[in-house]
């Protein structure tokens, strides 16, 4: 079976380094030649604003800065953001993905929050972790749904959340860190749905009554409960810890060292920290090692 | 040059005087929007704690902590938004401090949830029991920090209308008085009194401290705390003696807290010191030169005097005699005056008698059109009615006629059918319905209906004789009168009137005419009879109103007096009764006039004599007097034709 999603994995390499092998390779030395910074983000959360502003533009605006570039902001859905960087369409299938076809190149990096996924691994580079998160279950605080109680442990945290999903609708986003089958929401007996729009419009569907239960990425639930205070609960985690990172293309080796150097310099001087803390200030309690740098 | 010296002295006196009372007046002024000021800010404060413990991201936590959201997924970030938002109220911006010291969320169990300070603050949350709500002075746990007096400003969390917790904010007091008082020295702060206290500039002292800190507790501070104040910057000028200074005090609309002011009283009323001296010297100069300056003007004004002396005495004596001249001449008019004075008070007393008298009679003349006008028309309509009567009269009496004939047709029929052979059931019929219309009965009735009907239709044309006979305009002639018929026409006039309250006697004697006016008579008799009737109708305690009228002959005249039985004329009314306008009736009754027109027509024209006594058990009689001859020319003067007050 690994020997299987080896060769997989190496075939997909291939195929989308001969994909590509027809244009220029993007790199560091492109990026400097360019004199700018492709910066492909999607709004969501306390990430990317839609407007150019976010934790994810201060921290690339940086390094556009550190590598002595001119920053641009290209915003781009989840359904694209990933062909926009790469080339290529690409669909997941589980922990696989299909090339779907070339689509034009508009972008250097990603970073709006993006989970490290194993099908994303396979046509991305990430960058060493910039973001702890988990998936957390939540629901609106005026119907009958109830949180759980921590029982110190996460895995059996887990299964209480699932426990309480048969019959119930819960939404989530295809091919995202919210896609309710990377947490095999089905076989809780729930009603699970896809949204097609944004990852910012699952708070307020559950609000509305629209849906019983979303799934939400720890940051944005943390900013749905300032978003709109009283009204969203959380029931439980959905999923175990995870970790968000910057990626790059295959072959953007040096970009993305580059990068990695500079997130490195940027922890120790305390300067991340405190990127964090203005965009998210109550993660610390709940990521107390990341914060730390112990991760 | 000395009035000069002297204003200018008084006017610089008067300026420094008014600075010093208007800058006493500012510094009033200036403490109480010092206190205004204070308390602004607390009324502020307390709203910035309401408003925080009713937000929603307060109120949030609550909820999310009732629905069971754990401390670990979620509940934390309730209290890392509610710490953000209380950090935008300790947190100092720049320079500026922040506007409170620290802020705290408490459960209903009184657990601090969240607490947020200013990072300069020694202030710890486990400083505080939050079990006052007033005032606290709290030692810092750091033995190296001094006391810091702060205000708490408390405020529930209510929840689905119950307290789930509460928001209570910390107010430095030193803070306070930085933002409003910045040249503050000195900052004391008593855990025995309860109260801090600074002062600002020399002379002037504030407090903040519990309302229920009176003038006597507020010596016994001073006295016994105030050598605890080390301030190296306290003023030099000696302990503060409460008596002389001046307490204000400024109770806050925050619960149990007052600011005082504790005001060196030189500061609020002027003294006058620094001017005594300019005063006393101004005063001196002024006296000096002022005397100096009478005397000499004293020595000139005597010797202007000697020389003027011959002068005034030969004027004296030309105004001696003057006077006398003035005097004979003002004696004569005063003569003059006088008689002059009581000429005119005769002419006004004329003056007053005509008008009266003037007044009067137009009253008549008015009253005269009026009634003259109501029996012309009665006149009208006697002869209106004369003539309808006369035909339904006439007619009458032939209807009588004929139903005479009738009745003996009917006698026939009877005696016919009783007589004859006729067949018997005709009889029958005949009789029958003779029964049912009562024949005997009708024939009985129909003469004596007849009888009754010409009685009354003589009594109209009677009635509407004797209204003719009222107001015929061709009798105001003089002709041969009989009272007997003036006062039968009467009583059938004025039936009427007495109808249900009065029973008429006539003893009526055979009598003279007199040489009158008929309707002028009838019109004295009427209105004798009528008052007659009012003086019975206002009597409450007879069974039977009576009215008696007799006639008789005396010599050369005749009489004829009415007498009732009803209230009477008072004795102290009867010299006036005769006289226009004067009434005994309520007002509306009567007009005043009946009798002075009765007594107009009797005395005056028809030169007879009208007299009134009261009788010994109760009523009036009335007793008219007419001579058998009359004077002519009197008789033909106008009178009012007035009926009855």
């Amino acid at each position: 079976m690994l020997k299987r999603i080896c060769l997989i994995t190496m075939l997909l390499a291939g195929s989308l380094a001969c994909a590509n092998a027809g244009e220029e390779r993007i790199d560091l030395d492109t990026v400097r030649k360019n004199g700018v910074l492709r910066h492909l983000g999607v709004p969501y959360a306390n990430f990317v604003s839609g407007d150019g502003q976010g934790m994810s533009c201060d921290l690339i605006r940086l390094f556009a800065q550190r590598i002595g570039v001119d920053y641009q902001y290209v915003e781009t859905s989840w359904s694209n953001v990933i062909g926009d960087l790469v080339g290529q369409k690409v669909s997941p299938d589980g922990e696989n993905i299909h090339l779907l076809g070339e689509t034009p190149v508009r972008g250097d990096i990603i970073s709006n929050g993006l989970t490290v996924l194993p099908w994303r691994q396979k046509v991305l580079n990430y960058s060493k972790p910039t973001f702890p998160t988990g998936v957390w279950l939540i629901a609106s605080s005026t119907g009958e749904n109830r949180p759980i109680v921590p029982s110190g442990n996460m895995d059996e945290d887990i299964s209480n959340v699932k426990k309480k999903l048969k019959g119930k609708s819960v939404v989530g986003i295809k091919n995202t860190c919210l896609d309710p089958s990377l947490y095999d929401i089905s076989a809780t007996g729930a009603d699970v749905r896809y949204f097609q729009g944004s990852m910012n419009d699952l708070a307020p569907m559950v609000i509305g009554g629209d849906i019983d239960y979303a799934l939400l990425d720890v940051p944005d639930a943390l900013v749905a409960l300032e978003k709109w205070p009283g009204k969203t609960i959380v029931i439980g985690p959905v999923s175990q810890p995870q970790l968000m990172g910057v990626a790059f293309r295959k072959e953007s080796l040096e970009l993305q060292a580059a990068f990695d150097s500079f997130l490195t310099e940027l922890k120790a001087n305390g300067e991340y920290a405190e990127l964090m803390k203005q965009y998210y200030p109550g993660l610390s309690y709940y990521f107390p090692d990341f914060i730390s740098g112990q991760d | 040059m000395v009035v000069l010296v002297g204003y200018l002295l008084y006017l610089n006196y008067n300026s420094q005087n008014a600075l010093q009372k208007m800058s006493a007046s500012q510094f009033r002024t200036s403490l109480n929007s010092w206190s205004e000021a204070f308390n602004y800010f607390l009324v502020e404060r307390e709203n910035d704690i309401r408003e925080l413990a009713a937000s929603d991201f307060v109120a949030s936590y609550f909820i999310n902590k009732s629905i069971g959201m754990s401390v670990k997924y979620g509940l934390q970030e309730s209290r890392h938004i509610i710490e953000r938002r209380f950090s935008h109220f300790t947190d100092a911006t720049g320079d500026k401090k922040p506007i409170f010291s620290a802020l705290a969320l408490r459960d209903a169990e009184g657990a601090v949830v969240v607490f947020s300070k200013d990072a300069n603050s020694r202030i710890e949350a486990d400083d505080f029991d939050f079990s006052d709500n007033t005032f606290k002075i709290v030692r810092s746990t750091d033995p190296s920090h001094s006391i810091e007096a702060l205000l708490e400003i408390t405020a529930s969390v209510w929840i689905n209308e119950k307290i789930a917790g509460s928001v209570v904010g910390l107010v430095s007091i030193h803070e306070l008085y930085r933002r409003f008082l910045p040249k503050q020295a000195l900052q004391h702060v008593s855990e025995s009194y309860h109260l801090v206290s600074l002062t600002n500039y020399s002379g002037l002292y504030s407090m903040i401290c519990s309302r229920n800190l009176d003038n006597s507790m507020l010596k016994n501070y001073f006295q016994n705390e105030q050598s605890s104040w080390t301030d190296p910057s306290r003023p030099a000028d000696g302990p503060i003696i409460p008596d002389s200074f001046e307490i204000i005090r400024f109770p806050f609309d925050k619960d149990g807290l007052e600011l005082i002011w504790l005001v060196d009283k030189s500061l609020l009323y002027h003294t006058g010191e620094p001017h005594r001296f300019l005063l006393v010297f101004g005063t001196i100069v002024i006296s000096v030169m002022a005397c100096a300056f009478i005397a000499g003007k004293q020595y000139v004004k005597s010797l202007s005097l000697v020389s003027r002396l011959d002068i005034f005495t030969k004027l004296k004596e030309q105004i001696e005699k003057k006077n006398v001249a003035l005097l004979d001449e003002m004696k004569q008019r005063q003569a003059i005056e006088e008689e002059l004075r009581e000429l005119n008070e005769h002419l006004e007393k004329r003056v007053r008698e005509r008008s009266k008298e003037l007044n009067k009679a137009l009253s008549r003349i008015f009253l005269q059109e009026k009634l003259a006008s109501i029996g012309h028309m009665a006149a009208g309509i006697a002869h209106e009615l004369n003539n309808p009567i006369n035909f339904v009269q006439i007619n009458f009496n032939t209807l009588q006629t004929y139903f005479d004939h009738l009745l003996k047709l009917i006698f026939l029929h009877r005696k016919v059918a009783a007589e004859s052979s006729a067949p018997s059931h005709y009889v029958t019929a005949l009789s029958k319905f003779e029964n049912q219309i009562g024949i005997d009965s009708v024939l009985e009735d129909i003469p004596v209906m007849f009888d009754e009907s010409r009685q009354g239709f003589g009594r109209i044309a009677a009635i509407i004789e004797a209204m003719r006979n009222f107001s015929r305009k061709e009798q105001q002639n003089v002709t041969d009168v009989d009272l007997n018929k003036c006062i039968n026409d009467t009583l059938i006039i004025s039936r009427y009137e007495y109808k249900y309250c009065a029973v008429i006697e006539k003893h009526l004697q055979n009598i003279s005419t007199v040489e009158g006016i008929a309707e002028q008579l009838n019109q004295v008799f009427l209105n004798l009879v009528v008052n007659a009737v009012h003086a019975i109708k206002g009597a409450e305690d007879i069974k039977e109103g009576r009215i008696i009228i007799r006639t008789w002959q005396e010599s050369n005249h005749v009489c004829c007096s009415i007498e009732d039985n009803g209230t009477g004329i008072e004795k102290k009314d009867i010299p006036y009764i005769f006289e226009p306008f004067y009434t005994t009736k309520p007002p509306g009754k009567g007009t005043g006039l009946g009798l002075s027109i009765s007594y107009d027509i009797i005395v005056l024209r028809h030169k007879g004599d009208i007299l009134v006594e009261k009788k010994k058990d109760s009523g009036t009689r009335f007793t008219v007097k007419i001579p058998i001859a009359a004077r002519r020319d009197l008789l033909l003067l106008p009178v009012p034709a007035v009926q009855s007050e």
